[in-house]
């Protein structure tokens, strides 16, 4: 099932992969023009090693603007298949070269803050920084789905197609697209 | 408290000496290499021709063979074997490379971050006589695609040469384990990694690369193996000046002859980001004066965005070592589409075919043909399937090419179901193992078939070239992932074979007391009976084996066995979440007969220290 979700995002997006890959910095932004997107400077003074889920720093206090948008979470979607994030860390985030990204357990921390500036300025062990390709406003859709992924992950899934879908028998393959390479 | 124990191992020394099988010195063409009756009749050059107790390179000799004229350990007392000693390295990653011994000093080079060991094998306990720690980029951890592993070091001309996982290779004094040279062969931002085990010939150290799902063009480079500077880069895909093709060249077949195959073969420019990286095994034959290279799957991974040949992924070059011109090359797998990398080893023997010795190059292939070439013209003497396979219909003997099933070719956006064998083949790198004593191959092969969507991809630097979604089960209805095979090269059928419910990933030792050992990814460690595939000894060990096991007389005259436990790699990828497999954790094992060594026995035995000053190596990050 997870993988025909991916199918289907990825469909929607196959016409859009290349013209999106090759869009610089400053190119058209989309989604609702009037959102207010958090200052650079608030965010690039967020300090790095906050434990994740204390709203010490000022991280937790930065909220994404797109949060809960269904429009901007669809779209963070494509985002995730059109810069092959979803080929580090997995269909649905569900981790492989890169760590899971669906909630499990954050390595710099889980706030939206935080997830922002993971994509906007990278992470040292082999994350590629994101700022220099996409503009704010499309890393805060990556984000918002991001946090759609950690909802859904705490849901029980007992009801619906996805549910009865799966098989706990080849449970270990699931979402490995992509994932077992050669080198 | 040592002192009586030290006295009681020189006796043994004494003792076993006089025997004869101790004798560290004595040339490897023993008889115990010559075939036994009911053989093949293939047999292979063991140059170097290294001391039989010792174990210099990866694969022991330049043929690959991975057999050791060892005799002390055999069919009659394989089943006393128990461990003596381990050593941990606290690594949780992929452990894929076997430990070397040349004199009384063993070397260990760990999965990232690549640190080095010498341990002293003169020494009760193995103390560690140096540590070079190189401190790599880490961002190259997150650019390996399938776990940041290292496939061991190689021993030349008292130098420790290995690479490191950011793009780099790196020679130390063997002796002090102080850096001698450290050269940066790419980038790893762009998504090159470095994790093959290196091949010295003469002067010349082989270094290739790793990044054929990220869109790295593959490279292999000969480095001065006393100054690090670069003798010559040959590419695998682009023009012919770039490849190395000249006046050396001839094409095995038709097809393969032409100018600039390797750019024509790929629509624009496309092959500047084709893969056809060179992240396994190079084998070497002194008298041809060729270095045998394969080739991995092309970029991106999905077909549809290349369509071509697309040369010189998944095939094999044969080069002439000092000026890495190519004398031929050939596709094993045209336009890949499903990852079949031909990156897997060439293992160089001679044997009869039709009454005629031939010198032939063996190479059971990620696509499931176990293909048996004229290694002096590239071209198939034999070519069938090791395991069951679906993609192909058979070979084509006037081509050389599979004859691919239009059912099985992978489309965009539609999944076509079970397709055999899966990307990672019916056999990765693993190398397999040969005997003169048989004239068998041995090789961890496996059986895993997939269903396969392709999504198409747009290029990003540093990101993953790929669009294979995919998920795996186990082919026919065995729920048998792996099979441990014995395959005869010459007639391309198999002797025996061994199913095992986990993937058998480990690298095959065989040796001169007619033992072959492999290991399973769930962590066991067996020793068969290399006549007729009987399993005479196993041992559970701490964690799944994906490493090479080799063998070695130590100071004291005995025969040792190591094997490094570890799982990782694309077995975690893969099978990770399959009840029982094991978890990680980097572990050494040596086993001797009934365990005894300097390392183990009665009375208190405590480190020595060694006698080098423990020298720590730091490089500067
Ligand atoms: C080349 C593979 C690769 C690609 C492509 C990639 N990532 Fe990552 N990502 C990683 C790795 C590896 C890490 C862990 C880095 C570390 O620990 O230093 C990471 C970390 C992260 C983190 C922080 C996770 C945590 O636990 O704190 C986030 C968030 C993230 N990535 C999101 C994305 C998004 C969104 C994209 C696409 C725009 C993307 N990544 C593309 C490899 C990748």
């Amino acid at each position: 099932m997870r993988a025909m979700t991916l199918r289907l995002a990825l469909t929607l997006l196959a016409t859009v992969a290349l013209g999106a890959c090759s869009r610089s910095h400053g190119d058209s932004v989309t989604g609702p023009a009037a959102t207010q997107l958090p200052a650079d400077a608030t965010l690039h003074s967020i300090p790095m090693g906050a434990p994740p889920g204390e709203p010490v720093s000022i991280a937790g206090r930065i909220a994404n603007p797109f949060a809960g948008n269904a429009q901007a979470v669809a779209e963070g979607k494509q985002l995730f298949g059109a810069m092959n994030c979803v080929y580090c860390h997995g269909a649905q985030g569900s981790g492989l070269i890169g760590p899971a990204l669906n909630g499990s357990g954050w390595r710099y921390g889980g706030t939206p803050a935080e997830l922002f500036n993971s994509i906007h300025d990278g992470r040292p062990q082999g994350m590629p920084a994101w700022g220099a390709r996409l503009p704010p406003d499309q890393i805060w859709k990556l984000v918002a789905y991001l946090q759609s992924l950690g909802d859904a992950s705490n849901q029980p899934s007992t009801t619906g197609p996805q549910a009865a879908d799966q098989d706990p028998a080849d449970s270990a393959h699931q979402g490995l697209i992509a994932a077992q390479r050669a080198r | 408290m040592i002192r009586p124990h030290r006295t009681l191992g020189l006796a043994l020394l004494a003792v076993l000496a006089a025997c004869g099988p101790a004798d560290r010195k004595a040339s490897s063409l023993s008889p115990a290499n010559r075939p036994q009756p009911g053989a093949t009749g293939a047999t292979a050059n063991f140059a170097p021709n290294d001391p039989p107790g010792e174990w210099r390179r990866q694969a022991r000799d330049y043929a690959n063979t991975r057999f050791s004229p060892l005799e002390q350990i055999g069919v009659g007392n394989v089943a006393r074997l128990k461990m003596a000693w381990s050593f941990s390295d606290g690594i949780p990653y992929g452990h894929e490379a076997a430990p070397l011994v040349v004199g009384d000093t063993m070397f260990v080079v760990t999965p990232y971050p690549n640190v080095a060991y010498a341990l002293d094998l003169s020494k009760p306990g193995a103390p560690i006589k140096w540590t070079y720690q190189p401190h790599p980029d880490p961002i190259a951890v997150g650019k390996a695609c399938c776990d940041a592993v290292n496939r061991g070091p190689t021993y030349a001309d008292g130098k420790l040469v290995f690479t490191l996982l950011d793009g780099e290779a790196v020679a130390l004094d063997a002796n002090t384990g102080k850096p001698a040279w450290r050269v940066r062969l790419g980038q790893p931002a762009s998504g090159m990694t470095i994790t093959m085990s290196p091949l010295v010939v003469g002067n010349a150290v082989l270094v290739g690369n790793s990044g054929g799902e990220m869109g790295v063009r593959g490279q292999l480079t000969a480095l001065d193996l006393s100054t690090g500077k670069e003798l010559w880069r040959g590419y695998s895909t682009g023009p012919d000046a770039d490849v190395k093709i000249g006046a050396d060249y001839h094409a095995p077949y038709p097809w393969l002859a032409g100018k600039d195959l390797g750019a024509s073969s790929w629509p624009g420019d496309a092959w500047q980001r084709g893969g056809g990286t060179v992240w396994g095994w190079i084998s070497y034959d002194p008298d041809l004066n060729l270095i045998y290279e394969g080739t991995s799957n092309p970029s991106p991974r999905v077909p549809a965005q290349r369509p071509g040949d697309n040369l010189w992924s998944s095939a094999v070059f044969a080069r002439d070592p000092k000026t890495g011109s190519v004398h031929w090359g050939f596709q094993f797998t045209p336009h890949d589409q499903w990852d079949y990398d031909g990156v897997n080893e060439n293992i160089l023997i001679d044997g009869p075919i039709g009454g005629q010795t031939r010198k032939l190059l063996v190479h059971l292939d990620r696509n499931g043909f176990g293909y048996t070439l004229d290694r002096s013209t590239g071209r198939i003497v034999v070519a069938k399937p090791f395991a069951p396979l679906n993609w192909a219909k058979g070979i084509d003997p006037a081509t050389g090419r599979p004859i691919v099933d239009p059912d099985k070719e992978a489309k965009v956006e539609e999944k076509v179901s079970n397709i055999c064998p899966t990307h990672i083949g019916s056999k990765d790198w693993q190398p397999a193992a040969f005997s003169p004593r048989t004239g068998l191959i041995y090789a961890d092969i496996f059986n895993i078939c997939m269903d396969l969507t392709d999504h198409k991809v747009g290029y990003i630097p540093g990101t993953p070239y790929d669009g294979m979604d995919l998920t795996t089960h186990a082919g026919g209805k065995t729920n048998k992932w792996g099979e441990f095979i014995a395959w005869n090269p010459l007639t391309g059928e198999r002797a025996w074979s061994i199913p095992e419910t986990f993937m058998t990933m480990s690298g095959v030792l065989a040796t001169a007391g007619d033992l072959v050992f492999y290991g399973t990814t769930d962590g066991w460690f067996r020793a068969v009976d290399a006549r007729n595939g009987k399993v005479l000894w196993s041992q559970k060990l701490s964690s799944g084996i994906t490493s090479q096991p080799m063998t070695y007389l130590g100071p004291d005259g005995r025969q040792y066995v190591a094997v490094v436990a570890g799982v990782g790699g694309v077995a975690s990828q893969v099978m990770g979440s399959k009840n029982g497999f094991p978890p990680r954790g980097g572990t050494l094992y040596v086993f001797s007969i009934d365990g005894v060594s300097p390392g183990s026995g009665p009375g208190m035995l405590t480190t020595q220290g060694s006698k080098a000053p423990g020298a720590v190596y730091n490089a500067p990050d």
